[in-house]
């Protein structure tokens, strides 16, 4: 039987590994010394970060009237990056508790490195709606702990509370689903090291976790409830964030569509971040035979359905805009199209309708240098589909006479540039210090062709 | 394999009976024309679209798992398949709504068209002629795509030639982009268009979460059936059923997760040309029939199926299931009778309409399953869907 199955279904591991390879692998590169280039990439992205520290403490420091925004557009730049870094941070969560439940075992290469990708974005998400409270030093005003300041409480009555809680929770469990994952990866370093430090330090993090049937046991109950758990928060965090917009009566805002289409875009550009960020680590850490071509494949079939829902999403929008028969909401979305900012609009459609397309072929999916100029592309695309929603719809409003443009001012920037700093930073440090790849979920879908101890 | 078990499955007792609720539902239908014309068609044109469903249900589901490469399914797919076959069927129902259009659909009155403004922009696409045109071009790709998917399915229990799975895969990931379109297109047509001023853009996928996890649960229904008349032998195993179970449960909940987007979003930004909608749906017996429909479509399957043991028992499967097709029947009759139908009406014309409906889908199901073998015993993944542990 198994080999009828296995004629059909390619190989997740390829190179024949046994078990103690494996190990070896994954484990290696945290043991050899950093190479050049991840030296440069470190280099980069502590530069970008400087800059966004230096722009941040610059923009706190005189007030955000640094930023562009006017009367008529007071959302735009910083939502837009919030929105984008959230929407980047879905693919880990997705990859790894949607996909566990479904069985999909490809994800047992990917999942580890694409959950940190996820905190690191919600992470950098984070920075700007933080910034834009305009006094960042009381951002603690936003949990609900006892009140001493008099008849002042949250409003839970707006959906911008909501995405504290939502994002918050998001965090939290991705972040403790991520840890709970690593920790037999982690005692494997402790039993591994000679380091006396180093024992010390992967001692604590491994949580004296001893391999015993009753700890997997233990272990495997807990990632199976976290999963359920994380699964609708994946759902729910963009959900809530498309709120922030559709809960208001602004035409191009409020529509009913919003939240599934956000959570697909979501997705959409989760996954293209993840293959970005794939296709290197493969590259450069030599991972070819656990990230094979077979997952870039799955990935950017994930991207055709994400991306055909976004496309949908668009028509529909644009459809029920004028069948509404609402004037309003019509000129808004001919204002897109055709307006000051339709070259925006017109980057985000070109992207979202046509990259995806290109994936229909096998051998277009294959092509690594192809999928990977993609990804970055559509990134881009999701980007400014993000910046279209928001200032497109703020800067020509109800009165004319105060309509506005928008343009970015260098500390904003400068914000950016830092958020993607801060990004590469952590995951240049994760995979120096981390094992990157879930060496015990490895081991369970290997073939077994190879000879017990493997070849050396 | 030892399945293949060729006696038929409904005896001529059964078919009696199927004719006589066929009988029933057509004199309901017919006498009814004569007092309300409009509540007989509402009734048309509900299970007209609860049975277009359930076709597009199965060949979606099919077309779903050739696409994701999928093993699991293979013993179950033949389901799916002779659900498909409801269609054509489903089709004379949708048609023949050109002689009730007046009664349903406001703006098919020109001089309704010509006095209102908001209505008269919107003319090039709801009007007959579009309407019907449209609704041809929905079907026939339905169909036609649909039957390739299946030719190839069906000949490859001949050939054994894995090229078959190839070409399904193709032309499943064709039917899957456009014929999704079409679904939300006929969902703004059919359903959207009986309150013509009204709006929402969710509204597509809100039908579409309804048809698919009703669709799931009649096939529940369907395989337990089966099962217990012996056609799958032992290869139709409980680990098949939990799969099914599982994926009622997670779409009971999408269900519930864009009916709540929809309903929140509208409630929230209080717009009156949208909030129009769920006030006739808040009060008196329609009120109540909208928490019934929350009950019946999530919170009793959510709260049955939540646990691993429910979902490998064939009683509860069941239960859950006919929940969900009693809420598929609430839900639609939510969406279509108040425009038309002052206050909410419920009698031998529901119960007869829809009886003959569900008794056309079982003649045609049972009869379109038995074409073809059980099982399609030579599809490549066969081993692994047999042996399927879960």
């Amino acid at each position: 039987m198994a080999e009828n199955v296995l004629a059909i279904r390619e190989n997740l591991v390829i190179g024949e590994k046994s078990l103690s390879n494996v190990t070896d692998d994954v484990l290696g590169i945290m043991e050899r010394k950093p190479t050049g280039l991840w030296w440069f990439g470190l280099f980069l992205s502590v530069s970008a970060l400087t800059l966004g520290i230096i722009s941040i403490v610059y923009q706190i420091r005189t007030g955000i009237g640094t930023w562009g925004l006017n009367k008529t557009v007071g959302w735009a730049f910083d939502i837009t990056n919030f929105v984008f870094w959230v929407g980047i941070g879905h693919a880990g969560t997705l990859i790894s508790a949607i996909l566990f439940l479904f069985r999909q075992k490809w994800r047992t290469s990917i999942n580890r490195s694409a959950e940190a990708m996820t905190i690191f974005a919600v992470m950098c998400a984070g920075i700007f709606p933080i910034i834009h409270m305009g006094r960042p030093w009381l951002a603690y005003w936003v949990f609900p702990y006892p009140n001493f300041r008099g008849p002042l409480w949250i409003n839970f009555r707006s959906p911008l509370a909501w995405d504290v809680f939502a994002i918050g929770t998001y965090f939290i469990i991705s972040a403790v689903f991520w840890y709970i994952g690593m920790l037999p990866d982690l005692a494997t370093v402790r039993d591994r090291t000679k380091n006396k430090i180093k024992k010390w330090i992967f001692t604590i993090l491994s949580f004296g976790w001893n391999g015993s049937f009753r700890t997997w046991h233990r272990y495997e109950t807990a990632y199976g409830l976290l999963a359920g758990l994380a699964t609708p928060l994946v759902v729910s965090v963009h959900t809530i964030v498309s709120f922030d917009f559709a809960t208001s009566s602004i035409p191009g805002w409020h529509t009913t569509t919003f939240p599934p289409y956000f959570v697909a875009g979501a997705v959409f550009s989760g996954f293209a971040m993840v293959l970005t960020l794939m296709i290197i680590t493969r590259k450069t850490l030599r991972l070819e035979e656990y990230i094979t071509k077979k997952h870039i494949e799955n990935m950017t079939k994930v991207i055709i359905l994400t991306g055909g829902i976004v496309t949908l999403s668009y028509a529909t929008e644009f459809f029920i805009a004028w069948y509404s028969g609402n004037g309003y909401e019509q000129f808004v979305f001919l204002n897109r199209a055709l307006g000051p900012f339709s070259w925006a609009y017109w980057i985000m459609i070109s992207i979202n309708l046509i990259v995806p397309q290109f994936f229909w072929f096998k051998k277009l999916r294959r092509n690594l240098v192809l999928v990977f100029i993609l990804s970055i592309v559509i990134n881009v695309g999701m980007w400014f589909e993000r910046f279209v929603i928001i200032v497109t719809s703020l800067h020509r409003d109800y009165l004319p006479s105060s309509w506005a443009m928008y343009k970015p001012s260098l500390v904003e920037i400068g914000t950016l540039i830092g958020s993607f700093g801060l990004f590469f930073t952590l995951f240049l440090l994760f995979i120096r210090f981390m094992p990157i790849i879930s060496i015990g979920e490895i081991k369970s879908i290997l073939s077994f062709k190879g000879s017990y101890g493997g070849k050396k | 394999m030892d399945l293949l078990n060729t006696t038929p499955v409904i005896s001529k007792n059964t078919k009696k009976w199927l004719i006589a609720l066929i009988g029933f539902g057509f004199i309901a239908i017919a006498s009814g024309m004569l007092v309300t014309p409009e509540r007989v068609w509402s009734n048309i044109l509900l299970n007209g679209i609860f049975l277009t469903g359930l076709g597009i249900c199965g060949i979606m589901f099919v077309a779903i798992h050739y696409v994701s490469s999928s093993g699991w399914d293979v013993v179950i797919r033949r389901v799916p398949e002779a659900m498909f076959k409801i269609l054509p069927f489903a089709f004379i129902a949708m048609i023949s709504i050109i002689f009730g259009m007046g009664y349903l659909y406001e703006w098919s009155h020109p001089e309704v068209m010509q006095s209102d403004m908001l209505l008269k922009g919107k003319e090039i696409w709801l009007n007959p002629t579009g309407f019907m045109v449209r609704m041809m071009i929905y079907f026939l790709f339905w169909y036609l795509v649909g039957k390739r998917i299946l030719h190839h399915s069906g000949k490859q229990d001949k050939t054994g030639n894995i090229r078959h799975s190839d070409i399904a895969r193709r032309w499943s990931a064709f039917w899957l982009y456009i014929g999704g379109i079409f679904f939300i297109g006929s969902s703004f047509d059919w359903i959207m268009s009986l309150e013509p001023h009204w709006y929402s853009t969710i509204f597509g996928l809100y039908n579409f979460s309804g048809m698919f996890t009703s669709g799931i649960a009649m096939m529940i229904i369907l395989l337990v059936f089966l099962k217990k008349k012996g056609i799958f032998g032992n290869v139709l195993k409980k680990d098949h059923l939990y799969e099914l179970g599982r994926y009622l449960f997670s779409f009971t909940t999408f269900w519930v997760y864009i009916w709540f987007c929809q309903h929140m979003l509208i409630w929230y930004a209080n717009i009156p040309e949208e909030t129009v909608y769920y006030l006739k749906r808040h009060i008196g017996v329609f009120g109540s029939l909208t928490i019934l429909n929350v009950c019946l479509n999530w919170l009793f399957p959510f709260a049955i199926l939540l646990f691993r043991k429910t979902k490998r028992e064939n009683k509860y499967l069941v239960i859950a299931s006919l929940s969900v097709l009693a809420g598929r029947w609430t839900d639609l009759y939510l969406m279509i009778f108040p425009p038309n139908i002052e206050s909410p009406v419920f009698g031998i014309l529901e119960i007869g309409s829809f009886l003959a409906a569900i008794s056309i889908f079982i003649w045609i199901f049972f009869t379109a399953f038995r074409k073809s073998a059980p099982v399609p015993e030579r599809d490549p993944h066969i081993k692994e869907s047999i042996s399927l542990h879960t």
